[in-house]
């Protein structure tokens, strides 16, 4: 039995530049929303949880200046430094721990404001990477190197995975990018890092998410059809990118091994749905392998033909972070994404039948670390 | 014995360029600055609070602000430091930084305190104490950003704390 | 606010802590290695018992390295494992503890680490980098930093309430005096209050001896799940009471610019859970975040050991002495020692500590219950944990 419900979603429009807004004006539009959302005031929460990122927002301890817009002025806040789906994480074991009913998760990114490869170089540790010119984008084309060397139809794969991003966020009103592309069209973008491609990588965009998170026994009070959280995992692989292999996740893996031995998941055919993060197209078919989505070895030729081999692959109706790319918020997203499916309310994207899905996020560098939520309708 | 190994150091930077979007309400606020050498608060329908630096929306009562309203240009130094040490990359010592009250705001503005002599900190504490009327000065060349306002300086209009 | 649940027996078994200071002959993988290390040999605890890692450095400038975390995630034994990071400024070391107790109290895992690591040392500009958590908005180009901001406040309790920089002094000098019995603390200083008042001048009235240096250092802690904290360690320290609240960000929004609200409101709530009626008494020994000697003054107020304007009086009555009613911060406090990411997770080891007589030197007699308090933000976050030799709930 679920302790923890989504019972309110609240989501901006993903933009190349939100310049009417200052970051704690989108900020406080995202809370406002998923508020207004739930029925319920500020003055109604326990908690507020936080997922920013200093450098991306700017600020030193960017929680200070970002903490009131998102609802805490006199609540409990705290702030995790990873992907939005960590703070959505702390969030469900705070409340199942019982210090709070009723949670405000946030996450946001204003890349407008600064410049992302800067950024990226800095998470590079100055020692050993750094000097040699390791920025996040290099570091992907490393691991799409390696996931080359693994998947016999890679290449094509990452392509169908743009293309069938592309086309998906057509229908869903808030996409930063609504331009559909074909394969030929993403393998001869701009080269950035070989055998990386301009297509083959995120966009950057202004946004913001929030959820509120209730508990059992508010949840029924608030919502007819919540959003119950029925399965949570996550883990962390090493730092260094030499010493794993880029074309696997093994902290992936245990994640979606965690969640679904939470949601008593006999199988992931019971998946109806599901939003996964990637940072380049090569990183999908490494994440469906890794969550146990598809056949082991056969990600890429799901992807290439579109489906599984029970049925048609309902990846990522969004579009995901291929079309929206709110850095830090993305695994947030991915969850308020699969929240609104179960509740019928994804409007243009919507999938039918959804009763379960999957929320997927990373942190760190190539997959280094990964989130998995399970939500579904029933308790 | 102890060891004797070496552990040396590598040199970095950070260089990451930021432009940050001040919003409708701060740029129409500068604005003001720049054009009118008039300070706008904005008043939250709620609470009614006035807030300066103005804000688009109330964190108490947690709704938009609908309301522009002049404030100032005159006020009480409520709190005050005087900075002597030179930090690395801020400005040259000593100054006064003051936490400001301006007339008709409900919140206090951090600015400069010029005209005052910033090596007798106790004697400014003696006027605080006593209500430490000062009105802001605008500089000549504006640019529409907070510092269009030079510093707030001492005045003796009468009016008591 | 709390949901019904029956609250589960949390209590922390195992502290690490490195030596505070330069540590120039380590880098900062080392640091927690280190802490990580002595943590899990205080617990008598192997990694793989881990069930969660929670991280806590900040702000990311000060270390140099954008996501500390996962360049740190070996050395904080946190590879193959659930781990987050927290970043609250100031408070974050605490805020990881509290993240580790949720992920224990909640059932996820029956054992948590919470590690938090600063390498102060290796920035070049600190007050600069302090000064981008400023707003860029409206008030960085004051040249606002941690130092002005907690200037500001001293002033302001001065007009109020009639403290004197001599009251204030006493806090520094009873601090640095305690930190010579503490192995760790990074500043050994046996001072007078003379001492203090002539030292320089950094934001009126804020002076050197007011305040903290910069150290670097990493400190671990192990919490666990009732059942298996007993068999741990005969005496773990309970989690009694644990509280957090935010303020506003302006500085200029807040009536008075102090710990009130935020910090008063954490305190009723952890002493709520903890059962406290009479602080003064039922608190055995303290451990306070005091960045600067204000800090300390404002907190011993709003945590109700004195009424709101007396923390002159308290100083003067020598309540906070080791032999006092009250003994705060046997430690030396972060007037010693501040590792600022680590500082506050600091707070809760040492208190921990007391509790379970392990102390050493600086042990209080007779310590039932100790009491943690941290701060983050430009006086804006306030954090306390209340540990005690018995568990409230499971």
């Amino acid at each position: 039995m679920a302790d923890v419900a989504i019972v309110g979603i609240g989501q901006t429009t993903y933009e190349t530049r939100k310049e009417t807004l200052s970051l704690q004006e989108l900020i406080f539009e995202a809370a406002s929303l998923a508020l207004a959302d739930a029925g319920v005031r500020r003055q109604d929460l326990d908690s507020v949880v936080l997922a920013a990122k200093d450098l991306v927002d700017g600020r030193g301890i960017s929680n200070m200046q970002n903490a009131g817009p998102a609802g805490s002025y006199l609540k409990d806040e705290i702030r995790v430094a990873n992907d939005g789906l960590y703070a959505l994480i702390l969030a469900y074991m705070q409340i199942v721990s019982g210090s709070s009913n009723l949670a405000l998760v946030v996450s946001w990114s204003k890349c407008s404001e600064t410049n992302l490869d800067a950024i990226s170089v800095a998470e590079f540790e100055p020692f050993f990477q750094r000097p040699v010119g390791l920025s996040e984008k290099v570091a992907l084309a490393l691991q799409a190197h390696e996931v080359l060397g693994r998947f016999e139809r890679a290449r094509a794969a990452a392509s169908e995975t743009v293309c069938r991003a592309r086309a998906a966020a057509l229908h869903n009103a808030r996409a930063h990018l609504r331009r559909a592309v074909t394969r030929a069209e993403v393998e001869a973008s701009e080269p950035v890092s070989w055998p990386l491609r301009q297509l083959d990588l995120c966009p950057a965009s202004d946004g913001a998410c929030a959820l509120v998170l209730a508990a059992r026994d508010r949840a029924a009070t608030l919502c007819p059809t919540p959003a119950w959280i029925l399965g949570v995992g996550w883990s962390s692989d090493g730092y260094e990118i030499g010493e794993r292999s880029l074309s696997d996740s093994p902290s992936a893996r245990r994640a979606a091994d965690e969640a679904y031995r939470g949601a008593s998941l006999a199988s992931a055919r019971d998946i109806d749905v599901v939003e996964l993060v990637v940072r380049s197209s090569f990183q999908e078919m490494v994440v469906l392998d890794a969550l146990g989505l598809c056949a082991a070895g056969e990600a890429d030729r799901v992807i290439v033909e579109g489906r599984g081999d029970d049925g048609a692959l309902r990846l990522t109706p969004s579009g995901g972070a291929l079309a929206s790319n709110p850095v830090s918020a993305v695994g947030l997203v991915a969850a308020a994404e699969v929240a609104s499916q179960v509740m019928g309310r994804a409007g243009g994207h919507q999938v039918d039948d959804v009763r379960l899905g999957l929320a997927h996020g990373t942190s760190g560098q190539c997959l280094q670390s990964n989130g998995v939520v399970l939500i579904g309708a029933e308790r | 014995m102890e060891s004797q190994e070496r552990s040396t150091r590598i040199a970095g930077r950070w260089d990451i360029p930021y432009e940050y979007a001040a919003g409708v309400t701060a740029t129409r606020f500068f604005q003001e600055l720049k054009d009118h050498q008039r300070i706008l608060g904005r008043r939250c329908p709620e609470c009614r609070r006035v807030l300066l630096p103005p804000r688009a929306f109330c964190e108490r009562c947690f709704v938009r602000t609908d309301e522009w309203v002049e404030v100032g240009p005159k006020g009480y130094v409520e709190t005050f430091t005087v900075t002597y040490e030179a930090f690395a990359g801020l400005r040259q010592p000593p100054y006064v930084i003051g936490l400001i009250k301006l007339d008709g705001a409900s919140t206090k503005l951090a600015h400069f305190v010029g005209e005052v002599n910033a090596t007798k900190p106790d004697a400014l504490l003696a006027r605080v104490k006593d209500g430490f009327r000062v009105e802001a000065v605008f500089k000549t060349e504006r640019h529409g950003s907070i510092l269009d306002i030079e510093y707030f300086r001492p005045v003796a209009d009468g009016v008591r704390a | 606010m709390r949901n019904g649940r029956r609250r589960t027996a949390v209590g922390v078994v195992g502290v690490g802590q490195t030596r505070y200071g330069r540590r120039d002959e380590v880098s900062t993988p080392d640091l927690v290695f280190e802490a990580v290390t002595a943590a899990l040999a205080h617990a008598r605890l192997d990694r793989a018992e881990i069930g969660a890692v929670f991280f806590a450095s900040a702000p990311d400038a000060l270390i140099g390295v954008n996501e500390p975390d996962q360049w740190c995630a070996g050395a904080a034994g946190a590879v193959g494992k659930p781990y987050l990071r927290i970043s609250t400024g100031g408070s974050t070391g605490s805020s990881a503890a509290i993240a580790a107790y949720y992920a224990v109290a909640s059932g996820r895992c029956e054992v948590a680490l919470a590690v938090a690591v600063e390498r102060a040392n290796e920035s070049r500009a600190v007050q600069l980098l302090m000064n981008t958590n400023f707003d860029p908005i409206y008030e960085r180009e004051f040249a606002i930093n941690a130092i002005s901001c907690y200037a500001l406040a001293t002033a302001d309790h001065m007009v109020r309430y009639g403290t004197t920089e001599e009251q204030l002094a006493k806090i520094s000098v009873r601090n640095h005096r305690n930190a010579l019995r503490n192995p760790y603390a990074h500043l050994k200083l046996d001072i007078t209050v003379d001492d203090v008042l002539r030292s320089r001048m950094l934001c009126w009235p804020v002076k050197l001896l007011d305040t903290c240096p910069r150290s670097d250092g990493a400190c671990a802690i192990v919490i666990a799940s009732g059942a298996r904290a007993r068999d741990l360690r005969p005496k773990p320290a309970w989690v009694q009471g644990l509280q957090s609240f935010s303020d506003g960000y302006f500085l200029g929004d807040r009536e008075i610019l102090s710990y009130r609200d935020h910090l008063a409101l954490a305190a009723q709530e952890a002493y709520r859970q903890a059962d406290v009626i009479d602080p003064l008494k039922e608190i055995d020994v303290a451990e306070l975040q005091n960045p600067f000697t204000i800090s300390e003054a404002m907190a011993v107020e709003a945590l109700g050991f004195c009424e709101v304007g007396g923390a002159g009086a308290f100083v003067d009555a020598g309540l906070p002495e080791m032999a006092g009613e009250l003994p705060i911060n046997p430690s030396g406090g972060v007037l010693s020692s501040n590792p600022v990411g680590a500082t506050s997770l600091v707070r809760v080891a040492e208190a921990a500590l007391q509790v379970m007589g392990e102390a050493d030197a600086r042990q209080v007699r007779g310590v039932r219950r100790a009491l943690a308090q941290c701060s983050g933000g430009a006086i804006q976050f306030g954090t306390v944990v209340i540990l005690g030799d018995e568990p409230i709930g499971g």
